[in-house]
């Protein structure tokens, strides 16, 4: 701003605008209509969430207003060599357009105009209005006068177009001007001028966002997992409309609240925003597994998680339908083996199968090959006895918990009935309570033949009789035990 | 009493992990030392997990002792376990595993009083030792008689080894105690007839078969001499007359009084038919098989041999001849 200081001059030399104008006080309106979001920037620059005095400028808007003539510098003219008109284009069609002037204009120079185009190329061409109503006026205050010489620009609605890209702003035509004030002793003229500053609102559809999710599955077939190292790694992709949110993608994994099971959820995903993530499943509560009954459900026992991907789409947040990390069966009962620790470790998911002599609580069983054989050869060999298997596989689960120490073979933590390389097989004639000896002895009998062929193929038993040190060292004349050492999975 | 839940010893066990390493077996050694039958068990369920070559010779000492204190009744069993809790037995089973893997000739007593009872490959550890684990497996035999079973069936290993440097004499004793166990344990005695390949039981065992009223017993000796014909088919005079000459030395150890003489009696015989046979006189041998078989039918009749070694005298001898 420029002072000039002048002598001998009285407010009344001062010619003032005749021009009055009715008071407007439409100095901000704000965005017509309904719906999406006001945004509000300046010139040049990204919008900001909000309506002008209320900008919120922790918000971004999607859309960014960019000046593309004339170079920067124009943005402030100096009011000498001015003014230029100023285009403007949005990165995104705006709707509802209300630009603001903000600055004082000189009482009658001509507001200038804009024209502002649709993507289609069509164009609205719309002058500016200004409140001149302090126009001449004079004012006085502690025996200072002056005229009012400004004008107030009124905003302006842009009508007549759905959507907008692209605005050329014509500014006022008087860039500065001088205005005096009276005083007693002296006059000061002082020379005002006039920023290009505008202030554009808008109406910023919600972005037409979505994701996709298009993987969350774990490492094992059909995208199962267990809890063990390298097993726990689950991978999770997702697809974003519009692509350039793909960086922004955030995930969320919880338990799965479907189920009957509280699966402890994975601290974060790596990285932590993306459209392709890991996530580890951390080790779980073994404590969980003595509330599941015999047989149970896969609804109680399988460790599930719910795994969504989301973006924020203008301050909404938009999620993709959410996909379940499930464990199969398999892994639900190698997990078992996890969680309890067992001494031989996990079988590998290829040694499940169908059993016959399955009395877990799974309708799969660890299958041994060569434990197998070996049982059709002892069939086999004590014909015409018919061997009777009155408990095989067991899940450690069923072995820790659910074997009825009253009538079973008892809990034995390392079982290898844990591995399908145990059998408990019936002897005849079934005892009763009280057996006679004849009976006894018949039993007796059977399990000795039972015992010494599996004895002699190699398979290893329990002693059948009593140890009078050790109370209940013996798996009793009811059954013969045998099993065999497997080969543990890898 | 002591008292330890299954929770509390799966947890003293989850806080020693699978591995190799030293620490770890460490810990796992010490674990044996637990009053809880549990935690031995899971320590030594682990341990074996552990390679042999990684296994220091403290964890390979300390499971050696476990099993012979087991076996001797040394290790405090203060568990209360349910009235089925095979707990032990399996354990034993493990102990016993992880014991013979280790082929220390030091744990033959803690093998013979505990382990031959739960696998064939501890009744073979025993019988390489040869005539080194026969005292010991007598032990067993008076001190532990749900052991007998298996003593025979390893009696049965014992004598079927070409490797153990059994004496003939040792040879005879086992044989002798087989034969006599035939009547009480028929089926571990029938068991140790096969694996020995005694040939020359081969009519005794279809003799009791054919008489036995208990179906198990009665086909185990049925599968047995099943077993054995062929071997008898394929035997020559000769063969069976060695093995005849064997199982007489084993019937006839320790003979005293008219027993002896009976004794001194068919052994001549057997021998002078061997002698014929290997000359080639086919006629004498003839008949002096013809005068062992009327020797030991005059021995049952005097009460000499029981109906048992009668038999397996007279109908081998029978054989022998009719292979001549």
């Amino acid at each position: 701003m420029i002072v000039v200081t002048a002598a001998a001059c009285t407010h009344t030399d001062v010619v003032a605008p005749t021009k009055t104008m009715p008071p407007s006080f439409a100095v901000y309106v704000p965005p017509p209509g309904e719906g999406g979001v006001v945004c509000t920037g300046y010139l040049k620059g990204r919008a900001f969430g909000g309506p002008a005095g209320y900008i919120d400028y922790g918000y971004l808007c999607e859309t960014a207003l960019d000046i593309i003539s004339p170079p920067l510098q124009a943005v402030y003219e100096d009011g000498h060599t001015g003014p230029y008109d100023l285009t403007v284009e949005f990165s995104r069609p705006v709707a509802h357009l209300v630009v603001m002037p903000v600055d004082i204009w000189n009482c009658g120079a001509d507001p200038g105009s804009i024209t502002a185009y649709a993507p289609s190329g069509a164009s609205v061409t719309l002058p500016f209005t200004a409140d001149e109503s302090d126009c001449g006026v004079l004012h006085e205050e502690h025996n200072v006068y002056y005229y009012g010489d400004g004008t107030l620009p009124q905003s302006l609605v842009i009508p007549g177009l759905d959507s907008v890209s692209r605005v050329v702003i014509r500014p006022t035509s008087v860039m500065s001007w001088f205005s005096s004030v009276f005083y007693p002793d002296r006059v000061v003229t002082i020379e005002g001028f006039v920023g290009t500053v505008y202030l554009l609102s808008f109406r910023e559809q919600v972005t037409t966002a979505s994701v996709t999710l298009f993987k969350a599955q774990g490492p094992n077939d059909g995208g199962s997992f267990t809890t063990r190292s390298g097993e726990n790694k689950l991978s999770l992709a997702a697809g974003v409309t519009p692509a350039t949110l793909a960086p922004t993608i955030r995930w969320e994994i919880v338990d799965d609240p479907a189920d009957a099971v509280v699966t402890f959820e994975p601290n974060g995903v790596t990285p932590t925003f993306g459209s392709n993530v890991e996530a580890f499943v951390p080790t779980q509560d073994a404590g969980r597994w003595a509330a599941v009954p015999h047989p149970g459900s896969l609804n109680q026992k399988s460790l599930a998680l719910r795994v969504t991907a989301a973006i924020d789409a203008s301050g909404t947040l938009v999620r993709s339908a959410p996909a379940i990390v499930r464990q199969d069966e398999i892994d639900t009962i190698r997990e078992e083996y996890i969680e309890l620790g067992v001494a031989q470790g996990v079988p590998g998911r290829g040694q499940f199968g169908a059993s016959a002599t399955n009395k877990g609580d799974y309708t799969v069983a660890v299958i041994n090959p060569g434990f197998n054989s070996l049982f059709a050869a002892l069939q086999i060999a004590v014909q015409p006895l018919s061997l009777v298997v009155n408990s095989g596989y067991r899940n450690p689960v069923h072995n820790a918990y659910h074997v009825d120490k009253g009538r079973g073979s008892g809990a034995v933590l390392d079982s290898w009935h844990q591995y399908g390389c145990g059998d408990d097989i019936q002897t005849f004639p079934v005892l009763p309570d009280f057996p006679t000896a004849a009976q006894l002895a018949a039993a007796q009998s059977y399990w000795d033949a039972v015992a010494d062929e599996a004895l002699s193929l190699g398979f290893e038993v329990e002693p059948r009789d009593y140890d009078p040190q050790k109370p209940h060292s013996f798996s009793g004349v009811g059954h013969v035990h045998i099993e065999l050492r497997c080969p543990l999975a890898p | 009493m002591t008292r330890i839940s299954l929770g509390s010893a799966l947890g003293l066990l989850l806080a020693v992990p699978v591995g190799a390493s030293g620490q770890n077996v460490d810990s796992l050694v010490g674990v044996l030392a637990s009053p809880s039958v549990y935690a031995r068990a899971q320590a030594v369920a682990r341990l074996n997990l552990v390679p042999l070559q990684s296994l220091p010779s403290g964890a390979r000492q300390a499971l050696v002792q476990l099993l012979e204190r087991e076996a001797t009744g040394q290790v405090s069993y203060g568990e209360t376990t349910g009235a089925d809790d095979e707990t032990y037995s399996e354990y034993v089973i493990d102990l016993t595993r992880g014991v013979l893997r280790l082929q220390d000739v030091s744990a033959v007593r803690g093998i013979a009083f505990l382990g031959i009872e739960t696998s064939r490959a501890a009744q073979e550890f025993i019988a390489a030792r040869g005539a080194a684990a026969i005292p010991v497996l007598d032990e067993v035999w008076t001190s532990k008689e749900r052991a007998r079973p298996a003593i025979i069936t390893t009696w049965g290993y014992t004598l079927a080894s070409t490797t153990n440097g059994l004496a003939p004499e040792d040879r005879a004793a086992l044989l002798g105690r087989i034969i006599q166990a035939v009547a009480a344990y028929p089926i571990p005695a029938a068991r140790a007839v096969r694996t020995a390949s005694l040939f020359t039981l081969l009519i005794p065992l279809r003799q009791i078969s054919d008489t036995a009223t208990d179906p198990a017993v009665k086909t185990r000796l049925i599968a047995a001499a099943a077993e054995l014909a062929p071997r008898m088919a394929a035997a020559s005079a000769t063969d069976v007359l060695a093995q005849l000459a064997a199982v007489i030395a084993g019937i006839c150890r320790g003979a005293s009084g008219a027993h002896q003489g009976t004794c001194a009696s068919i052994q001549s015989l057997v021998t002078d038919a061997q002698r014929h046979i290997a000359a080639g006189r086919t006629n004498a041998a003839h008949s002096v098989l013809s005068a062992l078989q009327q020797r030991a039918q005059a021995a049952l009749s005097d009460g000499t041999l029981t109906a048992l070694e009668e038999t397996l005298v007279v109908e081998n001898a029978r054989l022998a001849d009719s292979k001549l």
